[in-house]
């Protein structure tokens, strides 16, 4: 049997065997949708630090710093500031608050109709993310092991999903412990093998300089602009708090100051996976120049650098960013469309088992409708897949970032900037994005605009809301 | 080359002070992490 489908097995075969043992942690809804809010701090760290990883994360940008060389640390730059953002202010505030989606808190904080329209939104986002991942880790593996795409989406997306039905979110805080350790020993290692292939650090730079010195300049001789560079600083900086499976992560944290540190944390795990990430993409520049498709740096790393065990543990790590990423977000699925929806607007009086149970089913079929759908491998349904991490970052990160820090933002200003930012988005997508700009850092500006000045013209939020977010902000 | 390290030198110094970044915050503003637990532990007492 194929070195790599034997390691890949394995680790699959874990990860069900963790879902399995964590089934048995879990009682009610609660600890399913927030680990019953007893995680520490490395696990809420492991389980920020995988979700934000993807099996993008591994390929496209290790491709992007084989091609722009040093300047391409720009694209990681953003989820550092959101990190340190989270880890000084908004992961304690959130946890504070106390809800456990991010419609939740659009539900206190502005209105129901708010709460209700990120529902569905992100219901809809949480099939196309998922698909996303299904898709991109089983060509991966196509290309290393020579299974067919279409099984290794039907078995990854099997595995993953049980894992997360039947575990919740205890399942994905265990299995993303395990993945990160694995995402950050198979980058080391293949780093260490890439390093001593070039010659060392010094001997890399020294190559690096003789092909282009451009390469080690930070914004590549001002072929990366500055535009371009605030365009991802601005886009993961801010757009994160707009991403439903990164913002309720800090609600399973035991208390505030767990949430917080859980963040200082994850920076440290963030420089450590992209610093070796980048020095491999750096490596593979000097070691095969001439690499036109650079979504094959990865591959090519793996399969012509490394013994195949060391081979197999990187894809491992490759295809456990990509189920880690869709766990968390499937996980959101159950929990919005049972809380969010049923719970606040079918069945209120719901009991805990019964909530538990559709959060289950509702899993479970958005799970299916995400395997079916990357099956077809509509280019459609593709380009749309995208472009959501704009279009959610565009309509909900301002109104997270605004509600938390300004008192006297009310109900018609939130809906404003979530109406006048995902308008922008749109627009800026079918401008053809002009300057080179992504479409969520004019949503940014437009959104905070049309917040603050409906919020100014029309009354403030009621005593009850600025009680909960600013004076004694727990539910 | 005297270049090129220099600037190297100016990256990581530059990147070791990102990454710190979060944990210093984190610590600023809600304080050292091992107080808590030890007054749990007395709590629990």
């Amino acid at each position: 049997m194929n070195v790599y489908v034997l390691i890949l097995a394995i680790y699959l075969g874990v990860l069900t065997y963790i879902g399995w043992r964590a089934s048995k942690q879990v009682q009610d809804d609660d600890d399913w949708a927030v680990a019953g809010r007893s995680l520490g701090v490395w696990e809420t760290a492991a389980s920020v630090f995988v979700t934000v990883l993807s099996a993008v994360s591994f390929i496209g940008y290790m491709g992007y710093y084989y091609q722009h060389g040093w300047a391409g640390w720009w694209n990681w730059a953003g989820t550092l500031v959101a990190t340190a953002l989270f880890a000084g202010f908004f992961a304690a505030r959130l946890r504070k608050f106390g809800g456990v989606t991010l419609s939740d808190y659009l539900d206190v904080r502005y209105g129901r109709t708010h709460g209700l329209l990120a529902a569905v939104l992100i219901l809809f986002s949480t099939v196309l993310f998922t698909m996303a991942q299904l898709v991109g880790s089983a060509s991966i593996i196509e290309a290393a092991t020579g299974i067919p795409s279409w099984l290794c989406v039907v078995i990854i997306g099997l595995v993953f999903l049980v894992y997360t039905v039947i575990g919740g979110m205890v399942s994905v805080a265990w299995t993303s412990s395990l993945t990160s350790i694995l995402i950050l020993g198979g980058t080391f290692a293949l780093m260490f093998s890439v390093l001593s292939e070039v010659g060392g650090f010094s001997a890399l730079h020294g190559e690096l300089y003789h092909i282009d010195p451009a390469l080690l300049d930070p914004f590549k001789d001002g072929e990366i602009g500055l535009g371009l560079a605030m365009s991802w600083v601005v886009t993961w900086g801010i757009g994160n708090f707009g991403l439903p499976q990164i913002v309720t992560r800090f609600n399973s944290a035991k208390d505030e100051k767990t949430a917080s540190y859980s963040q200082g944390v994850a920076g440290l795990l963030f420089i450590l996976f992209y610093l070796p990430l980048m020095l491999i993409g750096l490596g593979m520049r000097v070691l095969y120049p001439g690499i036109e498709n650079t979504d094959m740096v990865a591959p090519t790393a793996i399969m012509e650098l490394v013994h195949p065990v060391l081979g197999g543990i990187v894809l491992a790590a490759i295809l456990g960013a990509a189920v880690s990423t869709a766990s968390s977000i499937l996980l959101q699925a159950g929990t919005v469309a049972t809380r969010d929806i049923y719970q606040k607007f079918i069945n209120p009086e719901a009991p805990s088992s019964k909530v538990l149970s559709m959060s289950k089913a509702t899993t479970f079929a958005v799970g299916i409708i995400a395997i079916g759908l990357s099956l077809m491998n509509s280019s459609t349904v593709l380009a749309i897949q995208a472009n959501m991490v704009g279009i959610l970052g565009s309509m909900l990160a301002m109104s997270v970032i605004i509600g938390f820090t300004w008192k006297r933002s009310n109900s018609q200003g939130g809906m404003a900037g979530m109406i006048v930012g995902i308008v922008t988005a749109v627009i800026w997508y079918a401008l053809g994005q002009p300057f080179g700009w992504m479409p969520i850092l004019p949503s940014i500006f437009t959104s905070s605009i049309a917040n603050i000045v409906v919020s100014l013209a029309t009354p403030p939020p009621s005593q009850e809301v600025q009680d909960i977010f600013f004076e004694n902000n727990t539910r | 080359m005297e270049y090129v390290e220099m600037d190297l030198i100016l990256f990581w110094i530059f990147f070791a002070c990102l990454s710190a970044l979060p944990l210093i915050l984190a610590r600023l503003t809600q304080g050292p992490l091992k107080d808590d637990k030890k007054d749990d532990q007395e709590d629990s007492r």
